[in-house]
């Protein structure tokens, strides 16, 4: 059976065999699918409801008010003691928390990434009228349907925990937060809702006036998914800068206040960002390894496709993602100047050496595989002699985000280097520099694309060599900018112009690559292709970086969730709620790299399940004599 | 099957790098545990031990060290705080409510923005909003007498006069980093308990029975008040007895609880 | 040629009967390079520094230091 497309594309549609992790759904699992999230929706409603009320029962009688029935119940945070703390044999609830937490936060950042971008791609298909962008776009969104099933069961593992080994804190955020997390429950119909349709009614709402109804769904599902994780931040961000609360803890019972703090905005926009840089890696690691299991020629030249396009979504996004987090630990420093001072000056502050290792690695790998991609036409041998001068300034960038200031050193090393810092590399490890050499690293990748972008095209307007000359003193402005305010207002000024000099950078470095990619795009309109681009002709190394960058970021995003956890130290909510279990204390970075990796290995197996099942649905097992069909009937 | 295992083996690697470098490429630092509740007696009070509480809780608790330290840039050096602060009393940006020196200093701990030293305000601010936090309040919280004890520090690491009173006989309260090993030894209740406790009768006579280390102390308080004895058991090396060996041990100043000491000397002042 | 945006038919290069293109940049700069790239640089330089000392102003601060 086809389906004519009216208004989008000329080729008709058939509906495909079920391939893929949709066939896994549509045999018969379907329902009790929807019905398990259901269920969860309707278990998280119950116990935050349940809560709630418990909360204020439980309130109210510490207060001495119980005889009064109609008092209002006061949310206060108890003192705790060690023994407050339920145990379980055997299990480090701490440990369990944090695990699951952030598993949890890991597939909710693909789900959550992977509608956006899947709905800007299905927006552009609608623009261009190119099929092959629409049937990317319903491949990316099949490969996140599993993986919202495990967000799920993750979300409820996680409220369990909570409710195991820290009811006291959760019966004291419910108590704040009640509202919001019935609402967070509620959401979740929408969400499901919205999701299914716009998965499973992919085929049938095409053409003409239905794909917009199909486009909306997707819009809804992209609301409703980022109100959820609104929803969450505001909780989160409550335990790290509460508000609406008086000193003592007391809720004053404006639940928009307590959402409302001070780190809300910074979370959210950092969180949206990363998130579709996340998911763009999670889907090039899939892309990637279907890639190098393909046996035929289209198959590799469609996963190659589906990896650059996974790739290129990643960078955009990681392109921005170092300044949504400076603006992040910038608030950090302005609400509490301790915390901040905690974070990077304090024993913190060698953690962000970690970070740098793994952006590094990012940059470079996400850079070589575009370096690797150039291959893919003739015509990139022209630009070959420059790659190397763009990995030479990468790592030398990496290298000086990698330095650090202070250094660990027993009494007989300070007397012999005269002092806690290198006399030379010393003043690289202070932020100036860094922020200098991030705004470097992100200029050259964006240079690494425009190369990519000309690798198999010759521009034909008259004013090429104008454009290029143009693109060149651009170039070497921004940079000389960077330059200008990193060194004189990093080394010559004082801490507030230090801190304010780092606006002008990241501007400069958005615009140069704003305009300069305005500038490509009005340079090679109608170029002519030089050589052709052979999708599938890519090493498989290149594939090797795209699951670097999955890992890498995985790996990254448990380091910072414990950054952004740790913070806090010995408090629930920081000022206000004080932790008083045993594990209260804040362990060594060691420690922390090893749950993370933990944790990492977990993700991956789960990830590489999903993977798993994507293939093995499109897995037929001929039956001979088992049907009852026989010949002959 | 080979291009699966090939994936694992090189994400494990990777992953296994990235803990490596964690664990092994960066020095190990051993965070410091939460602080701990530690009831300290304050009667009895020197000026000295006041001081040097004050210290512990610059470094300690009241995390000034954090930002007021020698790397500088992130707040004033706070050294010679107490004599700068006359010249700040008198400056036409000052906003508070002091009108001497010990006034200034703890109100600077209590309202930092009374007063922003040139360059340390908040960003935009012009120096008019602290960056500092109210040390009383908050996840500090020091308490009055801490708060003292802070501002008694300061004026004695500027070499001036120290004008705060030193608390006398009223229990407070004052927390210190020490780590949770255990609970914080219970006071002792009595004269006897000490002397059982400290091992005096290693080295010196009392009721006739002991050592002969150090003076008999059987009829001490005949001839020695209890200032003399004071001072001999916090720092025995001020005066030592005509024949004795100079080997008294010299931790008592922190081994003993202000309440405890108290009870000792009262003791020995009673042997007549 | 472009159905949006500019209209002007100046912009963009025309193409005359014999295919040979001319740009009014090209007559401008065609020969010298060079000068294009100082004229540009020095530009951007102006436009980024008046950039930094907009931001620096809107923060309540010059975009030099005097101690």
């Amino acid at each position: 059976m086809t389906r004519k497309n009216k208004n989008f594309g000329s080729q008709s549609i058939p509906l495909r065999p079920r391939d893929g992790i949709c066939g896994l759904y549509a045999s018969s699992s379907r329902l009790s699918y929807s019905l398990s999230v259901v269920v969860l929706a309707i278990l998280l409603l119950g116990v935050s409801t349940g809560v709630f009320v418990g909360a204020g029962d439980t309130v109210a009688e510490a207060s001495g008010s119980a005889a009064d029935g109609l008092a209002a119940a006061v949310i206060a945070p108890p003192e705790l003691t060690a023994a407050d703390y339920p145990t379980i044999a055997g299990v480090n609830g701490r440990v369990t928390v944090w695990l699951v937490a952030q598993l949890h936060l890991w597939f909710a950042a693909f789900v959550l990434a992977v509608p956006i971008f899947v709905f800007i791609i299905e927006a552009i298909g609608m623009r261009t009228r190119d099929k092959r962008y629409d049937e990317m776009a319903y491949e990316f969104i099949k490969i996140s349907i599993t993986a919202y099933s495990l967000t799920a069961i993750l979300g409820g593992l996680l409220l369990f925990s909570l409710i195991v080994f820290y009811p006291h804190l959760f019966q004291y955020l419910s108590g704040v937060f009640g509202e919001s997390m019935f609402y967070y429950a509620l959401l979740f119909f929408a969400e499901s809702a919205a999701l299914y349709l716009y998965y499973y009614g992919w085929q049938w709402l095409q053409g003409g006036f239905r794909k917009w109804v199909h486009l909306t769904l997707g819009l809804l599902l992209n609301a409703a998914g980022t109100t959820l994780m609104f929803l969450a931040n505001g909780w989160v961000t409550f335990m790290m800068s509460p508000a609406g609360v008086d000193p003592a803890g007391v809720f004053a019972g404006d639940t928009w206040a307590a959402m409302h703090n001070y780190l809300w905005n910074p979370i959210n926009l950092h969180r949206f960002i990363a998130n579709i840089a996340y998911g763009g890696s999670i889907v090039g690691a899939y892309a990637a390894f279907r890639f190098l299991s393909a046996t035929r020629p289209e198959e590799r030249a469609h996963y190659d496709w589906m990896g650059y396009n996974a790739n290129f979504i990643a960078i955009l996004a990681l392109l921005p993602l170092p300044f949504a987090g400076y603006y992040l630990a910038a608030e950090i420093y302005a609400y509490s100047q301790q915390m901040g001072i905690t974070l990077m000056g304090g024993i913190f502050a060698w953690l962000f050496i970690i970070q740098a290792v793994l952006i590094g690695t990012l940059f470079l790998s996400a850079n070589y595989y575009l370096w690797c991609g150039m291959g893919r036409s003739d015509g990139a041998q022209r630009y070959n002699k420059f790659i190397k001068y763009l990995a030479i300034v990468i790592i030398a960038s990496f290298l000086v985000w990698f330095t650090p200031h202070t250094l660990v050193l027993t009494n007989e090393e300070l007397k012999v280097l005269g002092g806690p810092y290198h006399k030379y590399l010393g003043p690289l490890g202070i932020m100036p520099a860094k922020n200098t050499a991030v705004n470097i690293m992100i200029l050259f990748t964006a240079l690494s694309f425009l190369f990519y972008r000309r690798s198999n095209r010759i521009a034909t307007v008259a004013w090429v060599k104008a454009g290029n000359t143009a693109q060149l003193a651009l170039y070497t402005a921004g940079i000389a900018n960077l330059l200008f305010l990193g060194v004189y207002h990093g080394y010559f000024t004082n801490t507030v112009y230090k801190v304010a000099a780092s606006i002008p950078q990241v501007m400069t470095t958005l615009i140069v690559i704003v305009v300069s990619l305005g500038l490509d795009s009005a340079m090679y309109r109608g170029a002519r292709e030089v050589a052709p681009l052979n999708w599938g002709r890519v090493p498989n190394r290149a594939q090797y970086a795209l699951f670097l960058l999955a890992v890498a970021f995985t790996w990254l995003m448990g380091l910072m969730g414990y950054i952004r956890s740790g913070i806090r130290q010995h408090w629930h909510v920081t000022d206000v709620f004080r932790d008083n279990s045993l594990d209260a204390y804040t362990p060594t970075l060691g420690y922390a790299a090893n749950v993370v990796s933990v944790g990492t290995i977990l993700f991956m197996a789960m990830v590489i399940f999903i993977f798993w099942l994507s293939q093995v649905s499109s897995r037929k097992t001929p039956t001979e004599g088992f049907g009852n069909q026989a010949e002959g009937r | 099957m080979k291009n699966f295992l090939q994936v694992i083996a090189f994400s494990l690697l990777m992953i296994g790098f990235f803990a490596a470098f964690s664990n092994f490429g960066i020095p190990e630092i051993q965070p410091a545990p939460p602080p701990v509740q530690e009831k300290l007696d304050l009667g009895a009070m020197t000026p000295e031990r006041f001081i040097t509480l004050g210290e512990k809780l610059f470094n300690g608790k009241g995390t000034c060290a954090l930002c007021h330290n020698a790397v500088g840039g992130r707040a004033p050096p706070l050294d010679r705080v107490a004599t700068l602060a006359s010249e700040r009393l008198a400056d036409s940006r000052y906003q508070g409510g002091a009108n001497d020196v010990q006034g200034y200093l703890v109100e600077s701990l209590v309202d930092p923005s009374a007063y922003v030293v040139a360059g340390f305000g908040k960003a935009g601010s012009g120096d008019t909003e602290s960056p500092m936090p109210n040390a009383a309040a908050g996840s500090i919280g020091l308490s009055e007498v801490e708060v003292n004890a802070v501002v008694a520090y300061l004026q004695d690491l500027a070499g001036t006069e120290v004008t705060v009173e030193i608390p006398k006989g009223t229990e407070g309260e004052a927390t210190g980093p020490e780590p949770v090993t255990g609970t914080a030894r219970t006071a002792l209740a009595s004269a006897e308990e000490i002397i059982d406790r400290f091992g005096c009768v290693a080295c010196h006579k009392l009721a006739g029975k002991g050592g002969e280390i150090g003076p008999d102390l059987s009829q001490i308080g005949a001839s020695k008040d209890a200032s003399y004895l004071r001072q001999a058991i916090l720092d025995p090396a001020a005066e030592i007895v005509e024949g004795y060996p100079p080997i008294m041990p010299v931790t008592y100043e922190v081994e003993l609880y202000a309440g405890e000491l108290e009870l000792l000397v009262q003791y020995l002042a009673a042997l007549k | 040629m472009p159905k949006f945006g500019l209209q002007s038919t100046i912009w963009w290069p025309r193409r005359n009967e014999s295919g040979y293109v001319q740009h009014w940049v090209d007559l401008l700069m065609m020969n010298n390079a060079p000068l294009l790239f100082v004229i540009t640089l020095v530009v951007c330089a102006l436009v980024f520094l008046g950039l930094d000392f907009a931001v620096m102003k809107l923060n309540g601060l010059s975009l030099f230091y005097h101690p």
